[in-house]
């Protein structure tokens, strides 16, 4: 013990004695370290996390391949594969297997919902559906009241609820009175009986469930549910079931089988009208497969796995530039100190001796990297968050749990060991008189050494090139995306949705609701204009009919083209020029003629020539004819990328029954409206929630998120990258100059002047960073060609952008060696060469 | 007179402590002298040698050399100085192990901007003069100590100095290798290059024309 507290203090002073590399190579491991262990906490909680439930390993998702004809509709619980039949669900779940192999079946699946509890704002969400086993099955436990039972999913349903744990905290402040009041699900009054547990957010990952409710009240909650419960070719619910103890995955599908082939031919088969035999083999050669269902039932995680994929790829580079770091910046310090090491061995100190000190010291260093890279992993994954797209609708919370800081830890001690300790074991083994005699470095600075030192170091360079110039053309590309003339007014410009058809308004109070809020946005303080829309802009949606010209030609591939139904100042609003004719007025309403307006693009694919005002257009011989009262300019649709597109729009007052609207308002203050609607809405519709309430510009910002993340991470990388390449620039100067010293002072000593040795030294970390830029660059431009979609409108090798890196690169070279540099031609010559 | 300094004093600071490490030095070197420093260990004699060949420059006093006035000057003329005037040979060679013998005979060459062709010529005369033609593309590490000091010695001739210095020339050679070099030392003065060498041998610092002795930093007659 008193050995072990020797060598700390020992340690301790050897550490303030040169604390400059120490401190370099403690940043090294911060950064390299944190930033892995945020990005592995995002893939663990995405990919790896399983459900916080009990036993949650034994769980096992049902998933029904093959032949299914009807209709089939999943969401992002899972692929139509694994979607059953309400009837199947039912038959597994009393199926002889369950009470055997297994514990037992559940069902679920979430559905768009208007929440709303008595007293407080609606919100837009989800709810879901789930079977009455379906908490006890995962072992719950509420937090409040009850959770559902399989008597409140029996063939009516009771009309009771169950609030999710974060929902209850965030828009109720986890009232501990919500038990027994009413909660409206899509207009439907239900009771609330319980509160999930903290930190259950649903079987399925993107889910996040607002509420509970029973499966037996779907057809009565969602709106968009056809009737179909006892419909065995409609596809649309999920399952998972929990294997009994001591029941293996295989053995439960076996047993599961039995079942489910007996009800495909006895009771699915003679329901399926005209099916040759063919067909029949197919449909009766289905079987259930069963998974792992530990994690629950997603694709989401899967869909996003490239992209945390990406941002692994990119974590492991770092922390292997900060491996080599390490490695160079202790190499440089075990040269420096060879000649202690060798005169401790001259006084009696065994190898091992020695060995412990170097590994209570790479112990301090581990220790203090894993402390230090936490607030920067805490960083790092609050950055993450708020920019990895479909961060939120994951759930992936700035947050680490134990594998993450067990892998900090991990990480921190295989790093400072294999790549500092070893460079110290090596010091140690220059012979203890050549170390004495002051050639201890030169031991250990072999040319296939010094070699493999400028290798590291050219690596460096040749990432940090890399990641420059990624980040650079990625950032052009944002830049131009920015520039895009859209051909429609985004700034100023609020919008918002809203779904009355989830809160139970037939279609003429739509209607009205809709007229009524066009003209009370008009009215409202600062506003300019105000108008509808159905499609919502810029956010991927279209809509798109086969419409064709009345005596024209119809161009190949153009017969569906992409319209909107729009209010009369629509155009006023997102400030498009209308060309020639007239834009839409109130009075283009329902038994008004139909009238459309379109724009130039439309008139050039569809033929119209110089006056297309009065030509008609013809979407179903059921109706009459729409006449073009008007031509706007081109503007942007579903996308800021890309031609845009030809384009027709209706009035939609002259379509009436819409179930849910866009709104858009240009006003003076953005910020300001924003606090207004809600309450206006509120004023007119008490039940309706405001939806997606945004700036455009926040609507642009967001359909530009992948491009922005990919260019925030080639930015981080290239700033850590780049701060890590100078950091290890600076260890291989500072080792190299070390070991030159004597090479200086000879060379001093024989008349060079300063000038000349820092054109020596130049050289050398020229001729390196020539190679690694030319290194980085190649790999730039490969990988810019790879990822080539993610790029608007830049060359992958724009030279501006590739001179620009190249520059920040020498620049941070420069830096980095002016410190070793500046040292080296310090030391007098007689000094340096007195030293050896 | 090629060397006069007057009242040079040279004091270390060590752990806050004054140290004088040579105090009121007054010397005079004629052009063409052969000069012997000799005294015992730690009296100033390296340190003297550094300050002659103007590789310290924290003294007080007065220091000539071939007509220019050292104390007045800045670093860039005692660089230009030191270029023109002196070569050095060093008690361990100091070659650098990574060039080959030719390559640190044209070192000094070099940072005196000659042209190329001038540096061949006279890396291919100093070859020749000291035989080490045979030994052009060797390097340090594969030529005996005396081979090495021999090419230490070619490299501080080679620029032409005025003044040639060195510090122990024989100190870790053996005594027939040593001779050999003295012998080379004696020859070069007898052709008019002025030296001025440490030593802690009697029977090579008899060699020169006059010796003189340090004491705890004090100069005296020999």
């Amino acid at each position: 013990m008193t050995k072990l507290m020797q060598d700390l203090r020992s340690a301790w002073r050897a550490i303030l004695k040169r604390p400059l590399p120490w401190l370099l190579a403690l940043v090294s491991l911060a950064l390299g370290i944190g930033s892995n262990t945020a990005v592995w906490s995002l893939y663990e909680q995405a990919l790896l996390r399983p459900l916080p439930v009990a036993q949650a390993e034994r769980l096992v998702n049902l998933s029904a391949p093959g032949l299914k004809e009807g209709s089939t509709t999943n969401n992002v619980a899972g692929p139509r594969d694994d979607v059953l039949s309400y009837p199947m669900l039912r038959d597994l779940a009393v199926a002889p297997a369950v009470g055997r192999e297994l514990v037992g079946i559940a069902g679920h699946r979430y559905f768009t919902a208007n929440t709303a509890v008595a007293g407080e704002a609606t919100t837009g969400g989800r709810a879901m559906l789930v079977t009455g086993n379906y908490f006890s099955l995962l072992g719950l436990s509420p937090a409040l009241g009850r959770l559902l039972q399989p008597a409140d999913d029996e063939a009516q349903g009771r009309r009771v609820a169950v609030l999710a744990h974060a929902w209850w905290k965030q828009a109720l402040g986890g009232d501990p009175g919500i038990l027994g009041r009413s909660v409206r699900v899509n207009g439907q009054a239900l009771e609330v009986v319980g509160v999930a547990p903290p930190g259950f957010r649903g079987t399925t990952l993107g889910g996040q469930p607002q509420v509970y409710v029973p499966m037996s009240l779907r057809w009565e909650l969602d709106p968009a549910a056809q009737d179909d419960r006892e419909d065995r070719r409609s596809y649309w619910a999920y399952a998972f079931g929990r294997l009994a103890e001591g029941v293996s995955l295989e053995q439960a599908q076996a047993a599961l089988n039995a079942s489910y082939r007996g009800l495909l031919s006895e009771v699915e088969l003679p329901l399926q009208q005209g099916m040759d035999a063919a067909r029949q083999e197919r449909f009766l050669a289905r079987e259930l497969v069963l998974t792992q269902g530990a994690r629950g039932q997603s694709s989401l995680g899967q869909s996003a796995a490239p992209a945390l994929l990406l941002l692994q790829g990119a974590a492991a580079l770092v922390l292997l530039i900060t491996c080599l770091n390490i490695a160079n910046l202790l190499l440089a310090q075990g040269a420096a100190r060879a000649g202690e090491y060798a005169l401790r061995a001259s006084i009696g100190a065994s190898r091992q001796r020695l060995a412990r000190q170097a590994l209570i010291e790479a112990a301090l260093l581990a220790t203090a990297g894993a402390v230090l890279s936490l607030p920067v992993a805490s960083l790092a994954l609050h950055v993450l968050v708020a920019w990895l797209p479909g961060a939120d609708s994951m759930g992936l919370l700035p947050e680490s749990g134990p594998s993450s800081l067990s892998l900090t830890l991990v990480m921190a001690l295989a790093t400072t060991l294999a790549f500092g300790l070893f460079p110290a074991l090596q010091s140690m083994a220059a012979a203890p008189l050549a170390a004495l005699r002051g050639e201890g470095p030169r031991a250990t600075g072999s040319r296939a050494a010094e070699r493999f030192r400028a290798a590291l170091a050219l690596g460096q360079v040749a990432f940090s090139m890399m990641a420059l110039a990624l980040a650079g053309l990625h950032a052009q590309s944002l830049l131009n995306l920015a520039r895009v003339d859209l051909g429609l007014r985004s700034e100023g410009v609020v919008g918002f949705a809203v779904s009355p058809d989830r809160s139970g308004m037939d279609g003429a109070s739509r209607t009205q609701l809709f007229e009524t809020l066009e003209r009370e946005l008009a009215a409202l303080p600062g506003v300019r204009a105000a108008s509808a829309s159905t499609v919502p802009l810029l956010t991927g949606s279209t809509w798109g009919t086969d419409i064709a010209v009345r005596d024209g030609p119809t161009p190949q591939g153009r017969d569906s083209p992409f319209y909107n139904l729009i209010g009369p100042a629509y155009f006023q609003t997102l400030g498009t020029t209308v060309l020639q004719g007239r834009a839409f007025s109130a009075g283009d309403r329902e038994g008004a003629p139909r009238v459309a307006i379109v724009n130039e693009s439309f008139v050039e694919a569809f033929e119209l020539g110089p006056s297309p005002v009065g030509r008609r257009l013809t979407d179903s011989p059921r109706l009459p004819d729409i006449e073009i009262v008007g031509v706007v300019e081109d503007s942007a649709y579903n996308a800021v990328r890309g031609p845009k597109p030809p384009l027709f729009y209706l009035s939609w007052r002259q379509n009436p029954g819409l179930r849910e609207m866009h709104f858009y308002v240009h006003t003076d203050d953005p910020y300001g409206l924003m606090a207004m609607i809600p309450p206006l809405l509120a004023r007119l519709a008490p039940d309706l929630p405001v939806e997606r309430l945004q700036t455009l510009d926040r609507t642009i910002d967001e359909l530009h998120d992948s491009q922005r993340f990919v260019t925030a991470l080639a930015a981080v990388m290239a700033v850590l990258g780049t701060t890590l390449s100078a950091l290890g620039l600076y260890g291989m100067l500072g080792y190299t100059l070390a070991l030159r010293q004597r090479e200086i002072g000879i060379r001093r000593a024989l008349g060079a002047a300063p000038w000349q040795l820092v054109a020596m030294v130049a050289g050398r970390v020229g001729r390196l960073l020539l190679a690694g830029i030319l290194f980085g660059m190649a790999a730039a431009i490969a990988l810019a060609h790879l990822g080539r979609a993610l790029l608007f409108e830049v060359d992958n090798r724009d030279p501006a952008v590739l001179l620009a890196a190249m520059g920040v690169i020498v620049l941070a070279a420069g830096l980095a060696c002016v410190v070793p540099t500046r040292r080296a031609l310090a030391i007098s010559p007689m000094e340096a060469l007195r030293c050896h | 007179m090629i060397v006069q300094l007057r009242q040079l004093d040279r004091i270390h600071v060590q752990a806050g402590l004054r140290v004088p490490v040579l105090r009121e030095i007054h010397l005079d070197i004629a052009e063409g002298e052969f000069l012997s420093i000799v005294g015992p260990s730690g009296s100033g004699k390296t340190t003297l040698l550094n300050v002659l060949g103007l590789m310290d420059h924290d003294w007080s006093g007065e220091y000539w050399l071939d007509g220019s006035a050292v104390h007045q000057a800045g670093a860039r003329q005692r660089q230009a100085l030191q270029r023109s005037a002196v070569g050095f040979i060093f008690q361990h060679y100091h070659l650098l192990d990574d060039l080959t013998v030719a390559e640190n005979l044209e070192l000094p060459l070099s940072y005196r901007d000659l042209p190329s062709t001038a540096r061949r010529e006279r890396v291919q005369a100093a070859l020749a003069r000291f035989g080490l033609e045979g030994k052009k593309g060797l390097y340090p590490a594969q030529l005996s100590g005396g081979q090495q000091q021999l090419v230490a010695v070619a490299r501080a001739v080679i620029a032409r100095p005025r003044l040639l210095l060195a510090d122990e020339p024989t100190g870790a050679l053996h005594s027939s290798q040593g001779r050999e070099i003295m012998a080379l030392l004696t020859e070069l003065n007898r052709e008019g290059m002025t030296i001025v060498q440490v030593t802690h041998n009697p029977e090579f610092a008899a060699l020169a024309a006059r010796t003189v002795e340090l004491r705890d930093g004090v100069l005296g007659a020999a």
